[in-house]
């Protein structure tokens, strides 16, 4: 890996083995950086972008092409689900739903590249298999709603909407605190038990009985192609219910 | 996995292990009764009116997707009582 030298330097690492050990950067009080999940998150980023840029470059109004097509799809689709909720003071959420959208799929898509082998980590793993990739999705998007409660409504409509059913304030408050948890758990906990399955299905048949091969090709099919975008899916329709909610100002 | 030295250590060892298999089991039931819930009420929508089996298989996806959310983030907190806090 390119980055390699410079990180060991960096870190000062002297006893680190390239073929058995994992390049974790320790940052000291904030704890341990996985460089694995840094790089693929750079490309599954950089990836995004070049099919952006290529969508520009190729963009025309008349007969789409595939690209434009599966794009104008996801779009369309996000825009049917934001009018149905709030109308139209709520097309200002659909860049940032497309994005989480299309950020998650293809994060949850890297899973099913093949980058391990014996005695290493998996050199791709899937970023949102990392809580503190779905932990920072989830405190930007809660900071976001609340942002917009206030901007929308004013600070004095934000205090009072916890005491709107009158009996109701701790419970309002624990909910508001339940949203970004469940949020970043419930992505954390599909990926990374899809990455853990993958391990026990290729590891313990060929402990105990005899290796058999194709079965993890199964899981991984049914991981990338039924809860990643469910997952992906999942995430972007609550955050569009969750702004619905502040901009329409009531429950 | 666990190296208990102390009657203590091993009795939070012993803890831990089984916080984590309640957490497991009372999940696993959670998310099978509401999976189970969500199913029959699709089956009984498409038995009365087979023309909006489209829709219906599209609700049913979402409330699959956050009915086994709830297992998932026991999941979570029974990795954290068996690989982290079984020490303490």
């Amino acid at each position: 890996m390119i980055l390699a030298p410079s990180i060991l330097a960096a870190s000062g690492l002297s006893t680190f083995n390239p073929s058995t050990d994992n390049i974790t950067v320790n940052l000291g009080p904030l704890g341990p950086i996985n460089v694995g999940d840094l790089i693929s998150v750079g490309v599954a980023g950089l990836t995004i972008l070049a099919l952006g840029v290529r969508l520009r470059m190729k963009v025309t109004s008349g007969v789409p092409g595939r690209l434009q097509l599966a794009f104008e799809t996801i779009v369309g689709a996000v825009e049917n689900q934001v009018t149905s909720m709030m109308g139209d003071q709520g097309l200002f959420i659909v860049p940032l739903a497309v994005t989480l959208f299309i950020f998650i799929l293809f994060c949850n898509w890297i899973d099913m590249i093949p980058t391990t082998w014996p005695g290493h980590d998996q050199l791709l793993p899937a970023p949102t298999g990392d809580i503190n990739m779905t932990a920072a999705l989830a405190v930007l998007v809660i900071l976001l709603v609340h942002f917009t409660w206030i901007q929308k409504n004013g600070l004095k409509a934000y205090i009072r909407h916890y005491f709107k059913p009158p009996a109701m304030f701790l419970i309002n408050v624990v909910e508001e605190i339940a949203k970004p948890l469940t949020l970043a758990l419930r992505l954390f906990g599909n990926i990374f038990a899809g990455g853990v399955m993958l391990l026990l299905i290729s590891y313990l048949p060929a402990k105990f009985i005899v290796p058999i091969p194709l079965l993890d090709v199964v899981w991984k099919l049914f991981d990338g192609l039924f809860v990643g975008p469910v997952q992906a899916f999942i995430f972007t329709l609550l955050t569009i219910l969750y702004f619905s909610s502040a901009i329409t100002g009531g429950h | 996995m666990a190296a208990a030295e102390t009657t203590a250590q091993a009795l939070s060892s012993a803890g831990a292990f089984i916080g984590g298999g309640l957490a497991l089991g009372g999940g696993a039931i959670g998310a099978a009764i509401g999976d189970g819930l969500a199913g029959s009420q699709t089956i009984a929508g498409i038995a009365r009116q087979p023309e909006a089996q489209g829709r219906l298989y599209t609700t049913m996806f979402i409330v699959v997707g956050l009915c086994e959310a709830m297992y998932f983030i026991n999941l979570v907190f029974m990795i954290l009582f068996v690989f982290v806090l079984y020490k303490k």
